[in-house]
């Protein structure tokens, strides 16, 4: 089997659903997991029995893991607070790149002392602050906070509930700091000195971008190529929602793919060496996943390119669902929960449809428009846009009850035509940032960029039939289109030319001399 | 199914127990504070000179609020060294309850 790990991420996946569903008792869990693991070490000789004992051992593993995330620790701030609180003091560091808008700033607080009474406690977990301040706060600033404390509300919005998806986020209270409240900066740079230089550069890129474009322009910039949504027009983020084009400004696999390739460039182009220029890409490709504010889509896009960029200096061939595979189990590994996150489904969904789908409908055309390179490249974009509408339909009928025929045709032109803009608008932010007099000569192009693809997503929007919305959709319906879908996608019409593969670091004759040798391919 | 030599095998394996173990003594913590102490020494009490202590340190002292540690640096600052730990009953706001909650953290040498 070429794809080792996927049957352990799947494996996991359905663990977590398990622990979700059945509230099993966690220390039965665990030995049955110990159980799983005496029989692998008794059949560690005999292939089918240790692989079945392994795959029990991981499908446990996740329903131990989730149930052990439900419990929280003694210290947790959520256990110290009593369902109704008066007015609390908070001494704790800023977890994140705080949101501040005009004399209002939201930022998570990793809290480390709490005061009730005049009684402090040493507390742990994490707090949403919600301050009515002017100033600005910033990563890593231990703080201290008087306010009151309260659990978020359980509104709902279509599938989507508040209160769960901070749970989710392991957040299970929220402190409101009133105007006339108390904050005091107690100590600056508490926090990660990586994620700290990593929220500077963001700052850098954004002012840079900020002074030299419109509020209109740098709103959309910014969502682009820093994932910071706070200026996006509302009206554009519902037309991009409606025409299935959102993900272009969630960042993702998209826009890491245009970054680690302007990195890779640009350090090829000042000759630094294979290795290094590798190495220093993978590092440059953290910080710029921490600045975007990790979330699980670009986690999982800077997860694969390590593995293929890495792939380099092992001398491995990287099979996609393996090292789709490996951010799968590290994304659920650090939080469970993830697995019921919209963003989480849509972003593996998104890459595995794409994957599976693509080379089968591909096989649906003649071999001869592949010789005539315009016709491939319209041919191979339309299958991509394809399935990734087709993998995503349900879900997405789901959770935001629309049906977006025009999705393949407005990501067909609008996907390339978004690669452009994040190209230049990387390239503008860049420059801004390092020769801020340089700036200004690369400004009016990108306005020009911005405004087209607004003008283009607003014509798509008003074609006839570009989108509908659909009544509430049972599960039930979810699973059995999938269902579906693999049986006709399985049946002899569609023919893959096989999975796609992406090699690293090497030339195709490299690759060729390796088959040849039959020694060093394997998977990664 | 996957074919896998007798060494990966035993790397899965270990991997599996690792993760267990993990899990298991996380879980422990979580129930039972003293094992929480004992996997985390830092949660626990280690003494800290009076009079060398700043404003960061003291603050770290469970039951100490900042305007308390502010205070006791203006006395420290006003009055010189603490000859004795009971004279940090003089600094307002620290009365028997107080000190006798922080008195064990804290050291004069």
């Amino acid at each position: 089997m070429a794809s080792p790990l996927a049957g352990l991420g799947i494996a996991f996946c359905l663990g977590i659903l398990l622990g979700a569903c059945l509230k099993a008792p966690v220390a039965a869990l665990f030995l049955f997991i110990f159980l799983s693991l005496i029989f692998g070490i008794i059949f560690i000789k005999q292939n089918t029995r240790f692989n079945l004992c392994v795959l029990c051992a991981v499908f446990l593993s996740g329903a131990a893991l989730l149930r052990d995330y439900q419990i929280l620790p003694n210290c947790h701030i959520a256990k110290l607070i009593p369902y109704k609180s008066g007015p609390v003091s908070l001494i704790g560091v800023i977890d994140n790149d705080p949101l501040c808008r005009a004399g209002y700033a939201s930022f998570i607080l990793k809290a480390e002392k709490l005061g009730i009474n005049q009684a402090w406690q040493k507390t742990c977990g994490k707090v949403l602050v919600k301050a009515a301040r002017k100033e600005r706060f910033f990563y890593g600033e231990r703080l201290f906070l008087k306010g009151r404390l309260y659990r978020p509300f359980s509104f709902s919005c279509g599938k989507f509930n508040y209160r769960n998806y901070l749970k989710h986020q392991n957040i299970y209270l929220i402190l409101s700091v009133r105007s006339g409240g108390i904050v005091k900066r107690l100590e600056k740079d508490a926090g990660n000195p990586l994620k700290s230089l990593s929220f500077r550069i963001k700052h850098r890129l954004r002012e840079a971008v900020v002074k030299n474009l419109s509020f209109f322009s740098a709103g959309i910039l910014n969502a682009l190529i820093l994932g910071d949504r706070q200026d996006l027009p509302k009206y554009l983020l519902e037309i991009l929602t409606n025409l299935g084009t959102i993900h272009i400004i969630a960042i993702s696999g998209f826009n890491v793919g245009i970054v680690a390739f302007i990195i890779l460039l640009i350090l090829k182009i000042i000759k630094i060496p294979r290795k290094p220029r590798h190495l220093l890409t993978i590092l440059l490709l953290i910080i710029y996943c921490i600045l975007t504010g990790a979330n699980t889509p670009v986690v999982r896009a800077t997860v694969m390119a390590l593995i293929f960029l890495s792939a380099y200096f092992f001398k491995r061939e990287v099979d996609i669902y393996n090292s789709l595979s490996v951010a799968v189990l590290i994304i659920l590994a650090v939080n469970p929960w993830q697995l019921f996150e919209i963003s989480f489904q849509l972003s593996f969904l998104s890459v595995i449809s794409i994957v599976w789908l693509t080379p089968r409908i591909k096989s649906l055309f003649a071999q001869k428009t592949d010789k005539i390179p315009w016709l491939r490249f319209l041919i191979l974009t339309f299958c991509v846009s394809s399935a990734a509408w087709i993998g995503l339909l349900p879900l997405v009928a789901y959770y935001f009850r629309t049906f977006t025929p025009i999705s393949v045709l407005a990501n067909m032109i609008i996907v390339p035509y978004a690669a452009l803009i994040t190209v230049s608008g990387f390239t503008f932010a860049l420059i801004g940032a390092l020769i801020p007099s340089f700036a200004p000569l690369l400004a009016a192009s990108n306005e020009l960029f911005i405004l087209v693809l607004f003008k283009i997503n607003a014509f798509l929007a008003a074609v006839p039939g570009a989108y509908f919305k659909l009544p509430e959709i049972p599960f039930v319906y979810v699973l059995l289109y999938y269902a579906l879908l693999a049986v006709i996608v399985n049946s002899p019409l569609f023919k893959a030319d096989g999975p796609i593969r992406l090699r690293s670091g090497s030339t195709l004759k490299q690759d060729v001399r390796r088959v040849d040798k039959g020694k060093k391919l394997c998977y990664i | 199914m996957y074919n896998l030599t007798p060494q990966e095998r035993k790397v899965i394996l270990f991997l599996i127990c690792l993760s267990l173990i993990s899990l298991a003594v996380n879980y422990a913590a979580k129930l039972n504070s003293p094992i929480a102490t004992l996997l985390n020494p830092g949660s626990g009490c280690n003494k800290i000179n009076i009079n060398r202590a700043g404003y960061q340190e003291l603050l770290d002292l469970q039951g100490l609020t900042p305007s308390l540690a502010e205070k006791i640096i203006e006395y420290r600052q006003e009055n010189g060294p603490f000859v004795d730990l009971a004279e940090l009953k003089k600094v307002k706001g620290i009365g028997e309850r107080r000190f006798e909650s922080i008195e064990d953290c804290l050291t004069l040498e």
